[in-house]
């Protein structure tokens, strides 16, 4: 991932979780988190930044950011070029 | 070759019931959300609630009983009557037959039910143009008017901070217009999308019994029986990412027209959160893209005819004006429609 996008779309997810993107990367847990609110939240952020759709328990089987992470990357690796 | 009939929409009125919840309220009783948190994540402040025996044929009514106060038309002209509701009063008869007589309504006019949600004002607008437009009626009422609050489960806030009751009166009319006011429109439906939002038990398919009716605490500490509504919120948000944008592409295909060619788009009124993404994916401008639900919350059927009318008297729209509705959720079913602004 790009790493302008990365910082961007984590000071945002951070955002959804209310805390500062410090201690979302120090691996702060995500399991207890994941309300609609946060769910919904997570997945506009998613389709806003990389145009993905993640279904809701691809997210809620998060547990922390780096399984986000590694979600997105996974499915922009996905992607065939020039889409 | 005859007269051209084209259908114009002649007048909109509304009716909110007088009962309120508002974000106090709902903090009160939910206590870890703050009234100022629940309007960020919804853009709801309040929400009007239909009281303990009032019903959407209610609602409905008074809406268009205003209408008819305004002098657009008298009860007697209306020779068609599409009652647009999820709430009816019983199984049968028909509620829009009740309200044939509650109205004053001739005995020669046609009335129907249809049973659609969200997307339910721009389906009655189709069925009420082509039954316009085929010479089969010359002036239908459309009344659209939901009281889902009542299959709310007190302890659910994910739909108590959403949803709120109302109706609209809408007059479609034939016009000596030239050139189309009401249409194209782009319909669809994915029935897979049925159990998304639902109220399970209640109808004939599963009736009601002493074990439907007990609640159970669900996910994120909401508590509701299978005879509430439960509306998974996240997934109806990806329906709703993934259809709309494509709807809207096809409309404006249809319509000859690029976006510039639209003055106005009124979706409907779900969540702020909701319609700001939409806005943002078809990268809408602000003062172009209707969000209109502080005060009413999501309405259902009610939410574009109230918000049009708004807009209209507000200014924001005038006679003209080319405008884009767009409704979109329970079913799933969807439907797009252009209107030129005629009342």
């Amino acid at each position: 991932m790009d790493a302008d996008i990365s910082t961007s779309f984590l000071a945002k997810l951070a955002d959804v979780f209310e805390v500062d993107a410090t201690t979302l990367q120090s691996g702060l847990s995500l399991a207890e988190r994941w309300d609609s609110v946060a769910v919904l939240a997570t997945m506009a952020l998613i389709d806003e930044q990389f145009a993905l759709t993640v279904a809701p328990d691809e997210l809620t089987r998060c547990t922390s950011v780096t399984e986000v992470l590694a979600l997105v990357d996974q499915r922009v690796g996905l992607r065939s070029p020039g889409r | 070759m005859g007269e051209r009939l084209t259908a114009a929409i002649a007048a909109i009125a509304t009716h909110l019931p007088v009962g309120e919840l508002t974000n106090e309220d709902l903090a009160r009783e939910l206590s870890d959300w703050t009234p100022e948190k629940i309007f960020d994540k919804t853009g709801i402040r309040s929400r009007r609630v239909s009281a303990e025996g009032e019903c959407a044929s209610d609602l409905g009514v008074a809406a268009a009983q205003r209408l008819f106060e305004s002098g657009v038309c008298a009860p007697s002209a209306v020779d068609f009557l599409i009652f647009c509701t999820q709430t009816p009063d019983y199984f049968l008869p028909a509620t829009a037959c009740t309200m044939q007589t509650r109205l004053g309504l001739r005995t020669s006019c046609g009335a129907v039910d249809i049973n659609q949600g969200c997307s339910g004002f721009v389906y009655g607008l189709a069925l009420a143009k082509s039954l316009v437009e085929a010479g089969t009626a010359s002036c239908v009422l459309l009344v659209t008017a939901d009281t889902y609050t009542k299959f709310l489960h007190p302890r659910d806030r994910s739909v108590r901070a959403i949803f709120g009751d109302g109706a609209a009166a809408t007059l479609v009319v034939r016009s000596h217009a030239n050139e189309e006011l009401i249409g194209p429109f782009v319909l669809g439906t994915d029935g897979r999308g049925a159990c998304q939002l639902i109220v399970p038990v209640g109808g004939l398919r599963r009736q009601p019994s002493p074990e439907t009716a007990v609640a159970r605490e669900a996910e994120g500490g909401n508590w509701r029986s299978e005879q509430n509504l439960f509306m998974n919120g996240p997934e109806i948000f990806n329906f709703t990412l993934s259809t709309v944008p494509l709807a809207v592409e096809q409309l404006l295909s249809k319509s000859n027209g690029g976006p510039h060619g639209v003055d106005y788009f009124v979706f409907h009124q779900a969540n702020r959160f909701m319609l700001e993404r939409l806005r943002n994916k078809l990268k809408i401008a602000p003062e172009k893209f209707c969000i209109d639900l502080e005060d009413c919350g999501n309405t259902v059927s009610s939410t574009i005819p109230l918000a049009l009318e708004r807009a209209r008297r507000g200014g924001r729209i005038t006679s003209g004006h080319r405008v884009m509705l767009v409704g979109f959720g329970v079913g799933y079913s969807w439907a797009a429609g252009m209107i030129r602004v005629s009342f």
